[in-house]
This record gives structure tokens, sequence and C-alpha cells, in this order.
């Protein structure tokens, strides 16, 4: 079953159409990814959701009872979604200690006082916060706020979670750390996730779906695998990934795309569809690990000059040029500057008409 | 024959019976008619009197013991209304249909008699009107109840040019020494304080040369406030060592307990402000307010106000009075008559025109 | 729109509504009189424009204008940045001794206009003590208190606590670590205050420039003191001559004044909302609990800044409140006087010797303590009812926050006294306490009001959004967060709503009967009797009296900071 339904949401801001009729589902156990740059109406969506925002049209259901639906005229407020939501900043209430911050949700409910005690320490307890129940939000470090930010949010059960971008205040090796736990923990306790980041690490690291969001609409939808290895249109080939983009002319041969430069002509897949004429302007886009460097000339293979090794540690990165080209490729070892071929493997290649 | 005995019996005989039953009760003051006790009786059922005046209630405290021992039963609820608001309270009072007060006193002389004029005052008789002189009077309804004589008062260590001794030499002396007047003498506000217009009202009057004054007044950049603290203050600090038009009741206190300041009663005339009484119309307790007012016109009230500092109108009290502060006036006190010549000054034409040259005179 | 639902909508359209009642009442009452000729209770009032063309053809009405209006430019222009920089120093400084200036600065706010006007001429008057020593010692004198220049020096001064606190509030709660990266990244003090600290906290300062435009336009006990010797003419005391010069008062005419002054509200309302409104909201009580790191001074740094608060606290405190505590200990002064010789403590006996003294005092604490919460928990419900709400609602509510202020208070007295004697429910009131209280709310509002919601506005919404997800009505976000968190700023707020009502006097000159006697209204009797000198000395007891109750409230933890 679905936990989480959003239906055709449509939102305005004055006269901007922020949401354009953005749909997906979650279920338990899943984690869903709103990916996409600033403006890009990610958090408005996740806000939606938790009923922060009102959308002028369409339909959300959590855990089957409809919360939102224009055409019924059924709007809950936020306090009667009984979700979960975690914000960016964390929004711990200053004046109360870690453990009041926690049970609040209980209180509310009305659970009694000692069933409140227990269920907050077991909670504190799991996220390792055991021993910090008395302390105040300013004596903890940001990591740990994280960590009292979401006991918080999942204390009293909810199906469902949202994160406003759960990593983005940590620092680095926490935030790799917290991939990884705060996806095992939403995998045991069964939850519904959807999740705002325009850190597309954080995304494919952490979710089963990944909606990638722009202006308002969903650009592709699919698992981290998918929308990483099959971008079905431009923006999502650029925005996920580390590329290089070749500018060209398209022609086409047969079933086969090529881009053309001056010196070079590489095919690949066209994963818009073969609707465009010849001569069209094209670029091919390739991510940075598929390429390779040879010496010799071959199939999809372009000359280029190496014009520097740069050392970063765990691999080597090669800078390589040509007349109206320039493009990055990696290796493990160190190379001369000199001339080379570097080949960009047809079914890697994915071939845009330019700005589409 | 006959009917005579019988009456005298009968007044006798009444006259015992009063006694008889009065025994305990509130008596009525010696001299007064005998129906007066129904007033009294009628007045400590009611319990209460309240009256509206800006006279602090500290300055007022013997008059309101005096009159609580006098009539037991009967409290005096004190409300200090300021001047400016004591016309506005009675007439918005009387509009709503809420008269609070009993009596109202106040120095705005005109306004007082311009409220007996719209209605809100009780005709009444007082007990004691014939002691009180004719001019202290309007209409069996509103009384005088003080002599306050308008004085000059000088800083006697800052002031050291002759001293003027009437309105003519005050005029001469500004005048001839205006350069090294200027900004050093001071008077009440008329455009601020309708007391003080009133009594420069009565300057106009008493005196033909007074706009000459006032021209030389405002040659000399003369100031001027709205209160009497202000004044006070002014003299006392040097800042304006000579004022004229301050209210001598008040003054002499101050010299007595500052013999820096000097007091001067002008010796061409010296005109008697005042304060008067009226009774509400519709008022809450309209006995004990008889009770009251009587009592402020009576013998012993007349004796508290006076000790207080503001010298009785009558001339058979021990303490300042009348004839006390005419003779310190050198005979030269006249008072402001409760009459018509008040209330004209309300009107707008008299009123203007008084404005326009007092503002020609201030403003060159 | 509301952004969210359940958003109490009710509640807020309540109080909105009781607001309305409360501030328009007095206002539409000052309207209607201003259209008729003579008084509204008076069967033979008509209607007319007569009081508007007398006002309008009077040149002296002109002057008044013309004169306030600079009056209050200038006290802008002294008032804004020196509070802003006080506020500024004291909050976000480590400047030595900023404790004890917190509870100082407040002083001048703790008495009347009239009195700190006397205590100015007392000090520095033409024979005041100060200049009386100057010109002996020097042979001239540089200065005269007299004149517009003086008294919008002087004004200003005196507003300066009102813009303090204001800034006061927004700056306190500013994340130090703003500050700090511009500092690490080498920019000095004043850069940091210009471009960190200064837009996050122009909100609050323009709030102030609004409130103390009006504070000047309706002005009455410092112009009458140090404008009249000079024949400075401002509304006010324009007004006042009013009343006085066509004999029998005129309602009308003062009321088409007042409608004059209400109507300034309207334009500067409206500038103060766009600039706001470009201006982003940043709020500062956000959920990252970050601790509030200090500038650091450094030495040269805090000579400087003692030399500059030194001077404005010896020009603002030291010198009116001295020449109030003179007075009030001596029977003599000015000129060729030697004060030693006239020490005395009769004025003060005086005072003990007043009967209505006792009610006065009791009746004065009654308003301002008890009354003073009861006037808090209102504000915090109008507050709370424009919290967030963008709309009609809120600017309706704008603009009747300033209202009150527009009027004068012997305006305002007058306007409640008559509503609570010709509106039929209210009657029994209005010999009570309870109508004097009601007209101090109103005339509190624009101070009290403003400051809650310059600290709601501090809070930021993901933690009331946080609580909402949690499962929280919004009345229970309310009362258990937002409340909570705010509580300094309301202890705050209680505190000078306090020291308003202890020095209000003529608000309650029409409303004031026998048993609801005011200590300000004491003063106003003791003034027409001449006795400047009880005045001083019941100033100075009053002065004491509301530090120590400063003090007091400090230690009990409802320090206007937190």
């Amino acid at each position: 079953m679905n936990d989480l339904i959003v239906q055709d949401i449509h939102m305005h801001l004055g006269a901007l159409h922020v949401l354009q009729g953005t749909s997906f589902t979650a279920s338990k156990g899943q984690v869903v990814a709103l990916l996409g740059a600033s403006g890009s109406g990610k958090t408005t969506l996740l806000r939606t959701i938790a009923g922060l925002e009102i959308p002028s049209k369409g339909r959300i259901d959590i855990s089957g009872n409809p919360v939102f639906d224009s055409s019924e005229n059924i709007l809950l407020p936020p306090e009667q979604r009984n979700i979960g939501l975690v914000f960016q900043s964390y929004a711990l209430w200053p004046h109360k200690t870690v453990a009041e911050n926690v049970a609040f949700g209980l209180t509310i409910r009305g659970t009694n006082k000692s069933e409140i005690g227990k269920r907050v320490q077991e909670m504190l307890e799991k996220l390792g916060l055991g021993h910090l129940g008395d302390r105040y939000p300013f004596q903890l470090s940001g990591g740990q706020q994280q960590r009292v930010a979401i006991c918080r949010a999942l204390v009293y059960q909810p199906k469902v979670i949202l994160m406003d971008e759960p990593l983005s205040n940590l620092d680095a090796k926490l935030r790799e750390e917290a991939r990884y736990w705060i996806r095992k923990l939403i995998l045991e306790l069964e939850l519904c996730a959807v999740m705002v980041t325009h850190d597309q690490d954080e995304a494919l690291a952490m979710a089963d779906n990944v909606l990638l969001l722009k202006g308002g609409s969903i650009v592709q939808s699919g698992s981290p695998l998918e929308i990483y290895s099959n971008p079905k249109n431009r923006y999502t080939a650029e925005f996920l990934g580390n590329n290089n983009t070749l500018d060209g002319n398209l022609s086409i041969d047969g079933s086969k795309a090529f881009v053309s430069g001056e010196t070079w002509s590489i095919s690949g897949v066209m994963p818009e569809g073969v609707a465009n004429a010849n001569g069209k302007a094209a670029s091919a886009i390739v991510r940075v690990e598929k390429m390779t460097i040879h010496d010799q000339p071959g199939p999809n293979r372009i000359a280029v000059n190496l014009d520097a090794s740069i050392y970063l540690g765990d691999h080597w990165e090669y800078r390589l040029s040509a007349p109206g080209v320039t493009l990055k490729a990696q290796g493990s070892v160190r190379r001369e500057p000199g001339n080379v071929w570097c080949e960009l493997p047809a079914d890697d290649v994915w071939i845009f008409s330019k700005a589409s | 024959m006959q009917t005579l005995k019988v009456a005298a019996c009968a007044a006798v005989f009444q006259s015992v019976i009063v006694v008889a039953f009065s025994a305990g009760a509130q008596q009525a003051p010696e001299g007064y008619p005998a129906d007066y006790q129904g007033i009294v009786t009628a007045g400590i059922k009611e319990g209460s009197v309240n009256v509206y005046s800006p006279t602090d209630s500290e300055q007022a405290d013997g008059l309101i013991s005096g009159f609580e021992k006098a009539y037991p039963g009967i409290k005096v609820k004190w409300n200090d209304v300021a001047s400016g608001a004591v016309y506005n309270r009675v007439v918005s009072e009387a509009a709503a249909g809420q008269v609070g007060s009993d009596v109202v006193w106040s120095n705005g002389l005109d306004l007082q008699l311009q409220l007996v004029e719209e209605g809100h005052a009780e005709t009444y008789k007082s007990v004691e009107a014939a002691n009180i002189p004719a001019w202290a009077q309007y209409k069996d309804a509103a009384y005088s109840t003080t002599v306050e004589p308008i004085v000059f008062m000088y800083n006697n260590k800052v002031f050291t040019d002759s001293v003027p001794k009437n309105h003519k030499e005050l005029a001469d002396l500004l005048a001839k020494k205006g350069a090294e007047l200027q900004g050093k003498v001071t008077t009440f506000d008329p455009e601020k304080s309708a007391s003080a217009y009133t009594v420069m009202e009565n300057d106009v009057v008493n005196d033909n040369d007074f706009w000459t004054l006032i021209d030389a007044f405002g040659k000399a950049k003369g100031k001027v406030y709205s209160s009497s603290g202000q004044l006070r203050e002014k003299i006392l600090s040097g800042e304006h060592p000579f004022g004229f038009n301050v209210n001598g009741a008040y003054a002499k206190g101050w010299a007595k307990s500052n013999p820096t300041l000097t007091v001067v009663y002008p010796d061409d005339y010296t005109i008697a402000a005042s304060r008067t009484a009226f009774i509400s119309k519709d008022a809450p307790n309209p006995n004990a307010a008889k009770l009251f007012l009587d009592y402020m016109l009576s013998k012993a009230g007349q004796t508290a106000v006076a000790e207080a500092g503001l010298p009785s109108v009558r001339s058979d009290v021990t303490a300042d009075n009348w004839d006390s502060v005419n003779k310190e006036a050198g005979g030269k006190l006249v008072p402001i008559k409760l009459d018509a010549a008040l209330l004209e000054g309300l009107q707008a034409t008299k009123r203007g025109q008084f404005f326009k040259d007092w503002k020609k005179a201030l403003n060159q | 729109m509301a952004r969210t639902t359940a958003d109490a909508t009710g509640f807020r359209f309540a109080a909105l509504a009781a607001l309305g009642i409360l501030v328009l009442s007095p206002v539409l009452l000052i309207l209607y009189q201003s259209f008729l000729t003579g008084p509204f209770f008076s069967p033979l009032s008509t209607l007319g424009l007569d009081a508007y063309v007398y006002i309008f053809t009077d040149s002296d009405f002109y002057r008044a204008l013309g004169t306030t209006a600079i009056f209050a430019l200038g006290t802008i222009v002294v008032c804004v940045p020196l509070g802003a920089i006080l506020a500024f120093l004291l909050t976000r400084t480590d400047l030595v001794g900023r404790r004890w200036l917190e509870g100082v600065v407040l002083v001048p706010m703790f008495l009347s206009a009239i009195v700190l006007g006397f205590g100015y001429t007392v000090a520095v008057g033409p024979t005041g003590v100060v200049t009386l020593a100057f010109e002996r010692l020097f042979g001239f004198v540089p200065w005269n208190i007299y004149g517009l220049w003086s008294l919008m020096f002087i004004s200003g001064l005196m507003h300066v606590p009102h813009v303090y606190l204001y800034s006061s509030a927004a700056m306190r709660n500013l994340p130090g670590d703003l500050e700090e990266a511009a500092r690490t990244s080498g920019a000095g003090i004043w850069t940091v205050a210009r471009h960190v600290t200064w837009p996050l906290i122009m909100p609050a300062l323009i709030f102030s420039i609004g409130l103390n435009v009006m504070l000047a336009f309706e002005a009455f006990g410092l112009p009458l003191v140090l404008g009249d010797p000079a024949g400075v003419l401002v509304l006010t005391t324009y007004i006042y001559k009013l009343t006085t010069i066509l004999g029998v008062p005129s309602y009308q005419l003062m009321a088409v004044v007042a409608v004059v002054l209400l109507a300034i509200i309207f334009p500067l309302v409206f500038i103060q909302r766009k600039l706001l409104s470009r201006a982003r909201r940043f709020a500062t009580i956000g959920g990252k609990g970050a601790r509030v790191t200090r500038i650091r001074l450094g030495k040269g740094g805090q000579i400087a800044a003692w030399i500059g608060i030194g001077i404005w606290l010896v020009i603002s405190i030291v010198l009116p409140i001295g020449g109030i505590a003179i007075r009030a200990f001596v029977d003599a002064w000015g000129a060729g006087v030697n004060l030693f010789d006239h020490l005395t403590l009769n004025n003060f006996q005086q005072l003990f010797s007043i009967a209505a003294l006792q009610r006065g005092i009791i009746n004065t604490l009654l308003l301002s303590v008890v009354g003073g919460a009861l006037a808090v928990g209102a504000y915090l419900l109008i507050a709370l009812a424009g919290h967030r709400w963008s709309g009609p609602g809120n600017t309706a509510l704008d603009y009747m926050v300033l209202m009150p202020r527009a009027l004068p208070g012997l305006i305002i007295g007058l306007a409640f006294f008559w509503i609570f004697l010709f509106v039929p429910f209210l009657k029994p009131f209005r010999l009570t306490l309870l109508s004097l209280l009601i007209a101090y709310i109103i005339v509190g509002l624009s101070y009290g009001l403003r400051l809650i919601q310059a600290t709601l506005m501090q809070v930021a919404p993901e933690l009331e959004e946080s609580s909402r997800s949690a499962g929280a009505t919004i009345k229970q976000t309310w009362s258990r967060i937002v409340v909570p968190i705010i509580r300094p700023g309301l202890l705050g707020a209680w505190i000078m709503i306090m020291i308003i009502f202890l020095r209000e006097y003529a608000t309650g000159v029409y409303l004031m009967t026998n048993g609801t006697e005011v200590v300000g209204s004491l003063i106003v009797s003791l003034m027409a009797s001449g006795s400047l000198d009880t005045i001083a000395a019941l100033a100075l007891i009053s002065v004491v009296m509301t530090t120590g109750g400063l003090v007091l409230a400090n230690r009990l933890g409802g320090r206007i900071h937190e």
C-alpha cells in the first residue's frame, strides 16, 4: 500500500506557478528524494505535504487518509496529518531541554507521563543521545542537534517523515556517516520518508526513488541507478554526475546518431528520440569516469592533447583539449602531456540537441 | 389675644417637640431659620457631598474637616478637577444625565457664571447671603468665597531698580529701561489661563493706560507663563526678577517662606480675584449641597478657608478678610464683580479684540 | 492568505475587532465632533465645516504645524542614531559596565516631560546652577535652553530610551556568527555595524521612527516649559491656547487639530510599511541555539565609547535629575543664592501632609503594576492575532496601532471621559479605576504592542512550524512554544509599560474622581497652586521608587533582556 500519494499538485505564489502538477507516490520502507536546484520547488512541495503551504489544486493522501483534496474541499492542518518533519536548521526549541523537545509530540497527544519518559529515553538511546536528555540545544554540537530533531520527529511513530536538507548543516565526515545511518533507520522502522536535497550524492546514496525537479515540474524520476545512468533529458544528464560536453552538429545515419565537430565525430544514443534533422546543433554528454585514455585511435575515440595531469589523492585527473573541445578524464596513474586518444563509449554517450 | 396665646403656646410646643425629637440628632447652626433643620436632616440622610474644585484638598482641608465636624454623618468627597476641566465636566455630565457634582467651586469666574446662565446651577439663596457683599453674589446662584489680591512680586536680591508702586510707574519703568529689562519682566498668560484673562479684562476697565503698559511689556520682550508654579520659580530664581498680575494670596505665603520675594500691592488699584461656588442642578445630594455651600459662606467656613491662605470675603472674620486685604492694598482693593461684564468677556467680539491687541503688543 | 489552515482566524478577527472598538471609538468620536458646530452632546449643534474653516484660516495653526514638523524631524535626528548606537554598544559589544548602564538608560522615561523640563531649567536655565557656575568661571554662557534648537535637542535625548528599547530587543538575538564572520574577514567594528547589524535591526528602527514622530507631534510638556518662553508654538500648545482664546471650550476646534494629527499617521505608516516590505525580515531566534558572542572593543574603543556615553549621561540624566534633586532639597535657588544656605527638608514634609497623596500612590501603583500586567496581556493577544497574518487585517493593525499616539493625552482622556459617560453599559465603570485602565491601555498601545511585535518577529517560523508538525494546534504552539520563548521580551514590555503608566498624567485629568486620583494629577494641581518645589520632591521620590522597582524586577528575573 502506498503510504503517501501526491497527485497533480499545483501551486501559485502570486503570479508564479511554482508547482506545476507534480505527482508521486511512496510506500513504507522507502525513501523518496526531491532533488533540484534552488527555486525548483522541491521545498515548497515538501511543505505542501506537511500542510505548511496550501496548494491550489491536487490531492495528497497520507496513510490512506486524504489530507488535501481540492475537488472535495478537504484541507487538514499540519497538526492533524501525523507526520514527522525535520528542518534544515533543526528548529529545536531553545527554551526546552533535549528530552522536552523530543517529548513534545507525545505530550500534545496526551500520552501519560511515565510512558513519555520511557519512549523518549528509548528514542534518544537509539540515536546515541541517551545521556543528553537534560541538556539544552545550545549546548549540543550540530550533529547532536540533528539527531535530536530526528528523535523528535519520530517519537510519536508517524508513518511518514519529511526531511528538508537533513544533511546540509553537517560537516563532511558526519554527512557521510549520516547518509548511511539515517537510511538504515528509516528502513528499520519501516517509515516512508521524503527528503529534499540539492546535493545529488545525498539523493543517490539515500533514496530509493529520486525525483528531479525543475521550475515546479518533475523532470525525471526513477531509482538512483536509473536516473544516473539513463537520463531521459538533457537537464537530468547535466544535473547529475561529473560530465564532459562536446558541442557539434548532429547527423543521423540509419539508426545511429552522431555529433561531429571539426576534427572529431562521436556516436551515441539519443534518449529523447531521433526527432531532429541532420545538421542541427547538438551536444554529446558523457560522464567523466566513462572516458578512457588510449595511445591509438579507434571507434568513438577523439584525438586530443593531454595538457596536464592533476593529482587528487585517490586518482589523477587529466585535462584534455582539442580544437573547440575541452575534456576531463580520470585515471590511476600520471600521464605525460602529449597527444593521446580518449574514448567515449558509444553506449554511454548521450546526444541531446543544444539547449533542450 | 387668645389666638396669640394659642399661637405662642403652639410655637413653644412645636420647638419643644423639635428639640425633643432632635435631641441626639444634628442641630442646625445658631441663628439659622427654623426650617433649616429639615435641610440638615435630609442632608445627613444623603450622607455625602461631592465637590468639584481645582483647589486642592490639602488647601481645603480646614474647610472639609470643619464641615464634617459640624455635620457628622456627611462625608465630603473632594474631586480635584483642573480649572480648565470644570466647565467640561459639568456640561458633559449634565448632558448625559449623570450629574456627579453637588457643589462646583472654581476660580474660573466667567465660566462659572456661564454655567449658571446655561442652567447648570440651582437657584438657592444662601442663609448667609446677608453676610456676603453684593458684588460676590450672582442671581442667588453663584457666590464668590475668597478675596485674592492681584499683586506685583519681585526678587529683592536681583531687582535693583526703583520698585514701581503702581501700574503707571511700571509702564514708565518698562518704557525707560526697556533695554536693560529685556526678558526680565513676567506675567500670567491670558492666552492660556482663563483667570489671567479675566483679571486683565478688569485691568482694562480700571486703568485707561493699561494697553500702554502691555505695549511697553511687549517691547521689553516680557515673558508669559500659564501656571503659578512656573511664575513663582522664575521670579524666585531671578530669571525674571519682576512679575505683575501674580496671585497675592499665594504670593504672600511664598514671600513669608522666602525672604527673597517681596509683594507689592499696586496703589492705583488692586484687583481682587476670587473663587466662586454654586450648587449643581440635579445634584445627587441637593440638601447636603446646600449645607456645604452655606458652611463655605459661614463664619466658620470662611475662617477655615482664610486660615488656609485664601482671605475671606466676609468682614466679620478675624483671619485675613476683605478689610485686612484692603488695608494692605491701601484701600484700593477692587473686586471682580459677578455681573454681566464677566459674561461679556466670553463673547467672541470682545475677547477676540483683546487677544488681537494682546498679540500685537507681544509680537513686537 | 494564511499559509496554513486552522490559523485561529476566528480569534484573530475577534482580537482585531476588540482593538478596533477600543481605538476607533475615541477616534471616530473626535472625527464626528470636528464636523459639528458645538459640543456633540448639545442639541444646538449642527453639522458644518466651521471648525475646519476656522483652523485652516488661522495663521497660528500653520505656524504651529510647521514648527511641530521641524521639531519632530529634529527629535528623530537626535534620538534614533543615539538610541541605536547605545543599543549596539550595550548588546553587541563587551562594553565595560553595561549591566549597570542598561538600567540607567531608561531613567529619562521615569519622569513626565514637564518635570524633566523643569529639571533642565534648574540645572542649565538662565539662572540655573550650572549656568551660574559656568558664568562665574568663564564670564559667559554658550547655551540657551529656550528655543526650538534646544527643544529639539533635549526632546531627542529624552526619546533615546524608546529607540534604545526597540533596537536592543532586535539586536539582542542576532546570531553572533554573522558579525564574527564579518570581523574575521577584516571588517572593523563600524563596518560590521553598518553592513551586518544595521539591516537586521532596520525594522526596529523604522518602528521607532514612526513612533517617535508621533510622540514629537503630540509632545506637550517640553514645548510648554522650554518652548513657550521663546515663543515657540507647537500643535499641542496651540490647542491649549484654543481652549482659552474663545472663552467657552470649543471642542470642535480641538477635534479638528486632533484630526490633522491623525491624518499625519497615514502617510507615515504607509512609508513605514513600504520600507519594511523591502527590508527582509530576519528571524533571529532560530533553531540553531547559537550562543551570542560580543564584539570586543579593545581599550581604545572602551574609552571612546565611554566618553560618548558619559556626555550623553550628563546631558540626559545628570542635568535634569540633578536639577530636580537640587530643587527638592532647597527652598530658594537662582541668581545670588548660595544653595547651601537654603537646604531644607520642608518640601518633603509638605508632601506627606497631602492627604490625597496616599490614595494617589496606591492607585498609581495599582494601575501601573497590575494594570500594566493586564495591558501587556492585552497587547500580547493583539500581537499574536497579527502574527504571521498578512492581508488587510494586518494593514489595519499597523494603522490602528499608531492612532492613539497621534492624540495628545488630554484629548484621549477627554474622549474616553465622554465614551464612559454616554455609552449606556459603560456607565457603572466610569467612576472606577477601570475607566482609567482602559484609557491607559490605549495610551500605552503604541509602545507595548510594538515591543511585543518586535520580539515576536524574532521567532523563526520553523519553531512554530515544527510544533504544528509535531501535532500541536496553533493555540498550543502559541502557549507552549512562542510565549515561553518571548517571555523575557514580555517582562521587558511590562516594565516599560509600568514606567509609562507611572508617569502618565494628562489622560486622567477628566476621568479622575474622588477615589481614583493618580500621582500625575497631583502634579497638575500642585503646579497650578505654585508648588514646583513639592513637585520636585515628589518627582525625586518617583525616580527613586521607579529605579528601585526596576532593580527589583531585574533581580526577579524580569530583565528587559534575557
